[in-house]
């Protein structure tokens, strides 16, 4: 026990001095966050609406039921949420819109651009107001709340597909990716015609919500918590196993009369020949991660093809 | 007995310096000279001193010392049981799994001084490498990748003599342990005593010089090509294409190198320790106390844990 508390003394005096900064540091600053406990502040988003079946795929039964669960889901998960299907073609809508967009809009985004602003115009998020009054901006200056946006555009384009996005904004941008969105609608949205979009998007909403962070006490914080300490377990027990039996002191000129220099007779480095080769470099593309709307907001999220 | 910090003879019991080297054991060796008792058990085939496990007396076999069996020199020790014994427990220390019963008082006073035979063999060698070796280089220029690769030719030899290259004569001693003990400082020999071996354990060799000398020449050999091989530096890559090491006995020499040892029971298996007599290295696997491993593991974590929880939460407000 001795032997115990000699080990760990320097550790637990800096262990303690961390607990205490970082705690103080966590309640001193916590204000300035919004309460997970708070109602939602929205006085400009009027979520009484969140289905907007443009393209007339569900029964009124269907979204109204679909209506009362998604504002459940808003309150237990702080995030607006809106559901939107279409059936037209967005070239010319996203023309509009073209030259305040600093990348190139393919036909398979165009229902991006179209996500993006239906956040964007509406100022949606479940702590708008509150983002506002303290000056709590996006990377691009913006105010914005948390907000996850579908909508699923029945139009078969040129390519011959349908296409389909979840655009996010705030919070959800980071605990919503681009690849846990486009993994959500590849389970939830193979759809043909003659299947049931509402249960299709009812699973989509409820998968994204549920990937959506919102307490500091959530199971990914702890989980990687946990898994960094058994790391640093593992480090530490591997570091200190010591099964060495004892450390070679014999060089290989211990036992040598000569020194290590005048034992070599001949040292000799002759150069033969040269070969130079070249070829060209191929250049490559990556890509990803968040963007900007048109209004110059932040955006997270990602898209599907069917 | 040979005291190792004083250097001489002294009477464990009256302290006197430089006392009686040897009491007369009478003819029947395989007995206590001090209590009678038969010493048939403890004196093995190779033993040439032992201890009386009824009196502690310690008991010289002169036959196993004398002829072809005296040995050329002896290394006294010069570390005693109780500095051993510290230094064992200083190792100890920085073992943080081993059991708290390790290295306790009551167990290092059970440890045993004991002579090694060894024998030193003094080897000539010679040794020729030669190589093809490459250097690559790489560079840009626009939007082309370009691969320069020279070619050179290596050679090395190296010609050497190795003196007192140790392998010890002991089947008892595993090889490994004795390796790592090394090295011994030479200039520390005295000419063959018997006094030096009065108060510890002592064994002639159990093998033959012929049947031993293959693991010097393996020693000699592997300096040989690992001083050669570390000459070869700078390249990208080298492929040997020649080359050769010879090593030639020259002489060897049979000597007694002093080694304490220490055993540790744990959990039914016993774990040898062992001390250079003469220079005090410490050489053992310790045992692993898995409460210890679990105990100092889970702090570990727990800290880490905590600390890491309370940065995503500073990390969450910044």
């Amino acid at each position: 026990m001795e032997k115990y508390f000699k080990h760990f003394m320097v550790p637990f005096i800096i262990f303690a001095c961390i607990v205490v900064a970082g705690l103080l540091f966590y309640f001193i600053n916590k204000p300035q966050s919004f309460d997970n406990n708070a109602p939602r502040q929205n006085s400009t988003w009027d979520n009484s609406n969140v289905v907007f079946d443009f393209a007339g795929k569900m029964t009124d039964d269907e979204i109204a039921s679909m209506s009362e669960r998604i504002r459940r889901w808003e309150e237990e998960y702080k995030v607006d949420i809106a559901v939107i299907t279409l059936d037209e073609n967005l070239t010319e809508y996203v023309d509009m819109y073209r030259d305040s967009l600093d990348y190139y809009v393919d036909v398979p985004h165009q229902v991006m651009v179209f996500a993006d602003n239906f956040a964007d115009e509406n100022c949606m998020g479940y702590n708008y107001d509150y983002c506002r009054e303290h000056n709590l901006y996006d990377e691009n200056g913006k105010v914005l709340g948390d907000a996850i946006v579908f909508v699923d555009n029945w139009n078969r384009e040129a390519d011959g597909k349908v296409h389909s996005w979840i655009s996010t904004s705030g919070r959800c941008v980071d605990s919503l990716t681009q690849y846990e969105c486009e993994e959500i609608m590849n389970e939830t949205l193979d759809l043909e015609d003659d299947d049931d979009p509402y249960y299709a998007y009812t699973n989509t909403i409820l998968n994204c919500v549920k990937a959506v962070d919102v307490n500091p006490m959530s199971g990914t914080r702890i989980l990687l918590s946990v898994i960094t300490g058994l790391v640093a377990a593992l480090i530490y027990v591997v570091c200190n196993w010591r099964s060495k039996l004892g450390k070679v002191d014999v060089t290989d000129t211990t036992y040598m009369e000569q020194t290590r220099e005048n034992a070599f007779t001949k040292k000799e480095d002759i150069f033969l020949n040269k070969t130079v080769t070249s070829h060209k470099i191929e250049s490559s593309s990556g890509g990803g991660g968040g963007h900007s709307s048109s209004g110059g907001f932040s955006h997270g999220g990602g898209g599907h093809s069917r | 007995m040979y005291d190792p910090e004083k250097g001489t003879m002294c009477c464990p019991h009256c302290e006197g310096l430089d006392s009686e080297e040897k009491k007369p054991g009478g003819e029947d060796m395989m007995r206590c000279a001090n209590c009678g008792a038969p010493l048939d058990e403890v004196i093995k085939k190779h033993t040439s001193a032992t201890k009386c496990p009824n009196c502690g007396t310690y008991t010289i076999v002169d036959e196993r010392i004398a002829g072809d069996l005296e040995p050329h020199r002896i290394l006294p020790f010069k570390v005693s049981r109780e500095k051993a014994g510290k230094l064992i427990k200083a190792e100890f220390e920085k073992r943080i799994f081993t059991p708290s019963s390790f290295a306790s008082n009551a167990s290092i006073a059970k440890m045993e001084g004991t002579y090694v035979p060894f024998f030193l063999y003094d080897y000539h060698a010679n040794g020729t490498y030669e190589g093809k070796a490459t250097k690559v280089r790489h560079w840009r220029s626009g939007d082309r990748e370009y691969t320069e690769t020279s070619y050179y030719r290596v050679v090395r030899e190296l010609e050497s003599d190795f003196d007192s290259v140790p392998v010890d004569a002991s089947v008892e001693m595993d090889d490994q342990y004795m390796d790592l003990m090394e090295p011994y400082h030479y200039e520390g020999f005295e000419d063959f005593d018997p006094k030096f071996m009065s108060g510890f354990l002592g064994e002639k060799n159990n093998e033959s010089e012929e049947a031993l000398s293959p693991r010097a020449f393996k020693k000699v050999v592997d300096s040989v090509n690992h001083l050669i091989q570390a000459s070869v530096s700078g390249y990208t890559s080298c492929t040997k294409i020649g080359g050769e090491t010879r090593a030639f006995k020259k002489k060897f020499e049979y000597v007694l190198l002093p080694v304490w040892e220490y055993n540790y029971k744990y959990q039914g298996k016993i774990y040898k320790y062992h001390v250079n007599g003469q220079t005090g290295k410490v050489v053992g696997k310790t045992p692993v106390a898995k409460g210890r491993v679990i105990a100092f593991g889970a702090t570990v974590w727990f800290m880490v844990s905590v600390a890491a929880y309370i940065a995503t939460l500073v990390y969450s407000v910044l």
